[in-house]
């Protein structure tokens, strides 16, 4: 699957439906049933969530993958700075089937999702 | 518009008759009636073309079932009939947020048919089946799974096996004590401690101390939409554990 990328500015609450609408019409196009569907899409906004936590300004959602659905969220402007979104990432593990944080120190930056 | 002499004799006439022909030519007649009253309510939080669709259904019933000897006329018989029947609308379909016609119609058979489809198959259906099953696009089947429909408390369910319908409020349970009536307390315990810490707050949060999940994710710093799915993955794990 060729990339999709997704921009928008964290502030910007109602592009969270956009945002899971697109999700969701990523993991259709690779044929995975509604329940992992919905897990996938909650936890890509949730990431959004997470860098909007930590003081990002928009979030660049990168959406790829060939067997599976894969997601890259990064934090982008703004003052980022460190803040506790630890159980908010267990969270995102228990419910997607790979999940991995890029830091740079106590900020977290991207959260790749892969189902 | 028809006198009302000729109108009591086409209700005469229908009544003997059942002719659909002569029910449509008074509908016809009648129909402004419904128009009136659905513009009257229109802009209340649901779709005139709904308001009018509902009004004009009412109107076909009404039609049906009127008798001129009576004494009543029809108009004066109408009116109340169709109104009521808005309200009703209003009652069950308006929503806080409001949704198109259609998509609320679909949301509701995606559920129904993801039950089906999980219930016949053990797994759960893509979007494309359920595109296929439901004879719609994928698009509209991905928009209709973006809404949530608020549900009143006093919204019957259906019952099973001829049981008599309840309302939703009679088969929630309190929460409070569902783990002490758990006849398989005890397993249920040990599968507790095997769980993710995480996981376990999130069960005591919503279990032992009864919160919702609202209160759980912002305790836990997350939406509500996110404890709800971790729920569900956290019960379907002990389930699975468990039988």
């Amino acid at each position: 699957m060729k990339e999709f990328e997704v921009k928008f500015n964290l502030a910007d609450s109602e592009y969270m439906t956009a945002l899971r609408l697109v999700a969701g019409a990523v993991c259709n196009a690779h044929g995975l049933d509604v329940d992992t569907l919905e897990d996938f899409k909650v936890c890509v906004t949730e990431s959004a969530i997470i860098l909007k936590n930590c003081g990002f300004e928009s979030a660049r959602v990168v959406f790829c993958g060939k067997d599976s659905a894969e997601c890259t969220v990064t934090g982008i402007g703004g003052a980022p700075c460190g803040g506790d979104n630890e159980l908010s990432l267990a969270l995102i593990s228990a419910l997607v089937g790979e999940c991995e944080i890029k830091r740079r120190g106590e900020i977290i930056e991207e959260v790749i999702l892969k189902v | 518009m028809m006198d009302e002499n000729r109108a009591d004799e086409l209700f005469r006439k229908y009544r003997e008759t059942k002719d659909v022909s002569i029910r449509n030519e008074l509908v016809e007649n009648y129909l402004y009636i419904a128009e009136i009253l659905a513009k009257k309510f229109a802009g209340r939080g649901v779709e005139y073309d709904d308001l009018y669709q509902v009004a004009s259904e009412a109107l076909i019933a009404g039609v049906e079932k009127f008798n001129p000897d009576l004494g009543n006329r029809f108009t004066t018989y109408i009116t109340p009939t169709v109104t009521g029947l808005i309200k009703n609308y209003f009652r069950d379909y308006s929503r806080a947020v409001r949704l198109p016609r259609r998509v609320y119609a679909v949301a509701a058979r995606v559920r129904e048919e993801t039950a089906e489809f999980y219930k016949k198959h053990g797994v759960k259906p893509t979007v494309k089946q359920l595109a296929e099953m439901l004879g719609c696009s994928e698009e509209l089947v991905l928009e209709s799974m973006e809404c949530r429909t608020p549900v009143s408390l006093d919204a019957q369910i259906k019952g099973e096996n001829g049981e008599q319908d309840s309302p939703l409020s009679a088969v929630i349970s309190d929460g409070g004590t569902a783990f002490d009536d758990f006849e398989v307390a005890e397993s249920l315990k040990t599968e507790l401690k095997k769980l993710e810490p995480t996981e376990q707050k999130v069960i005591s949060l919503r279990y032992l101390q009864g919160k919702s999940q609202a209160e759980v994710g912002k305790i836990l710093g997350v939406s509500q939409m996110f404890v709800s799915r971790a729920e569900r993955k956290i019960v379907e794990k002990l389930k699975e554990a468990l039988l």
